[in-house]
């Protein structure tokens, strides 16, 4: 009964990630991979126990090698992120939402370095760089709500 | 894992008695995908008909699925699917036909798979192998290359002159051949997003040795490229002696370095310029023209 049991919550669970691969990219294939699981956890379109797609739909919707998807899902559990059940498919862990999240985390703080350099390079003191940040913050905000209204005149 | 093809030490000239292979010395284990890159004739084609026992080793030894290939022809051969760009079956004979006699020729050529790839591409069994488009003939021949489930796909440059959807068809036959069994893969080709998709190593033939074997990822993530401005490049060099480059080239307003690190890794060394000095990855194109050489 126990396989009818597997079977039968298989057939429930739809991959809720697609991957969107660059063969030319900065990033390898397999750092793809990697970087789109990460992302997707750290801002939780991906949640712990949610399924990857398998191996070979991976490979055959982006035209890549399998062996190339095996490495990034490997590497991926390696770090812990995803978890390969038996006959099931691989699955996103829990501690994947948070890894993920640091991650990002990591590259939002070089990407602010290298703001802060550019700042420097112009002679921008750090508190008008500071109140950009804030602006463009606000900015942001009502170019949101100004799409959302339009978006409910429109229907 | 065991090698599926074992070169040592292989020379070969070409026909006009240029040498061509000097010193080649390749293993390429079972189940890999080897992506063979190299300059116009350097010999990939050459190598690849040495491992078919086309032609005969004028030095070193060649060794596929453990046999010299130039004297047990049949027993190799049925194994291997080969694909070229021009690979030629009489313009007469109906494609039905040539698909009939490989029939013939080979012993576990699977009758369900050649109907599937028929059907997949849409080739008309009654047309005449002459009026074929291009596209259509080198599917034609991709058939009679795989139908009979080969452990060993010699692959050069099979789909040259190909436009990009007829490409992806060929890609995609290739992926599931991968998907579904334990196939090794040598496939010579100058297109490297080709390489980049299908391959998981990567091979450079270049001076009539192969330069490099090495996991594609791996020697992609071991190089970084480095734009560094003209009025940072003393700077520059001071912070990077330590790690190993290739020469720098220089443009107009910058130099451009190609390190023998990972980008993580530079980043952190020349963390003092890292507003200046643009880092980034090389691509498998510009990291093939670095290892050959620099300036085409």
């Amino acid at each position: 009964m126990q396989w009818l049991t597997a079977l039968l919550l298989y057939s429930t669970i739809t991959p809720v990630i697609e991957f969107h691969i660059n063969p030319g990219g900065d990033l390898t294939i397999y750092r793809q991979i990697v970087a789109q699981v990460l992302d997707a956890a750290a801002g939780g379109r991906l949640k712990p126990g949610d399924p990857l797609p398998s191996l070979e739909k991976v490979s055959s919707r982006n035209s890549i090698s399998p062996l190339t998807v095996k490495k990034a899902y490997d590497e991926l559990e390696r770090k812990g992120m995803v978890e390969t059940r038996r006959g099931l498919g691989t699955f996103l862990t829990k501690q994947a939402s948070t890894a993920g999240r640091e991650a990002r985390l990591d590259e939002l703080q070089l990407a602010v370095r290298q703001l802060v350099v550019q700042a420097q390079l112009i002679g921008l003191p750090a508190a008008e760089l500071m109140a950009m940040v804030k602006q463009a913050g606000r900015d942001l905000e009502s170019e949101r709500k100004l799409e959302a209204t339009d978006r409910r005149k429109n229907s | 894992m065991s090698a599926i093809i074992e070169c040592t030490h292989l020379q070969r000239k070409f026909m006009s008695g240029t040498p061509v292979l000097e010193d080649v010395n390749l293993t390429v284990e079972q189940g890999s995908v080897v992506g063979l890159v190299g300059r116009n004739g350097t010999g990939k084609s050459t190598l690849i008909k040495t491992l078919l026992g086309l032609l005969r080793p004028q030095g070193g030894e060649v060794r596929v699925f453990g046999l010299d290939p130039f004297k047990e022809p049949v027993a190799v051969r049925s194994r291997i699917g080969y694909v070229a760009e021009k690979l030629v079956f009489p313009a007469g004979a109906k494609v039905g036909d040539i698909f009939e006699i490989h029939r013939g020729i080979y012993r576990n050529w699977d009758y369900a798979y050649e109907l599937e790839l028929v059907a997949r591409f849409g080739i008309d069994r009654g047309a005449k192998f002459g009026t074929l488009s291009k596209g259509q003939a080198q599917q034609a021949s991709l058939i009679c290359a795989i139908a009979h489930r080969p452990e060993l796909l010699l692959l050069d440059e099979p789909a040259g002159g190909l436009d990009p959807a007829a490409r992806k068809a060929f890609i995609d036959v290739y992926i599931d051949l991968m998907s579904k069994g334990d196939v090794t893969i040598l496939l010579s080709s100058h297109d490297m997003l080709d390489v980049e998709r299908i391959c998981n190593e990567i091979a450079i033939l270049h001076k009539g040795e192969i330069l490099v074997k090495d996991d594609l990822a791996a020697l992609r993530e071991g190089l970084t490229l480095a734009i560094v401005p003209n009025s940072e490049a003393a700077g520059f060099r001071q912070l990077a002696s330590g790690l190993p480059a290739f020469p720098g080239r220089e443009r107009n307003s910058d130099v451009q370095y190609v390190l023998r690190a990972p980008i993580d890794e530079c980043r952190a060394v020349l963390d003092e310029l890292n507003g200046n000095v643009a880092l980034s990855s090389l691509s498998l194109g510009d990291l093939f023209i670095e290892l050959t050489g620099g300036a085409i």
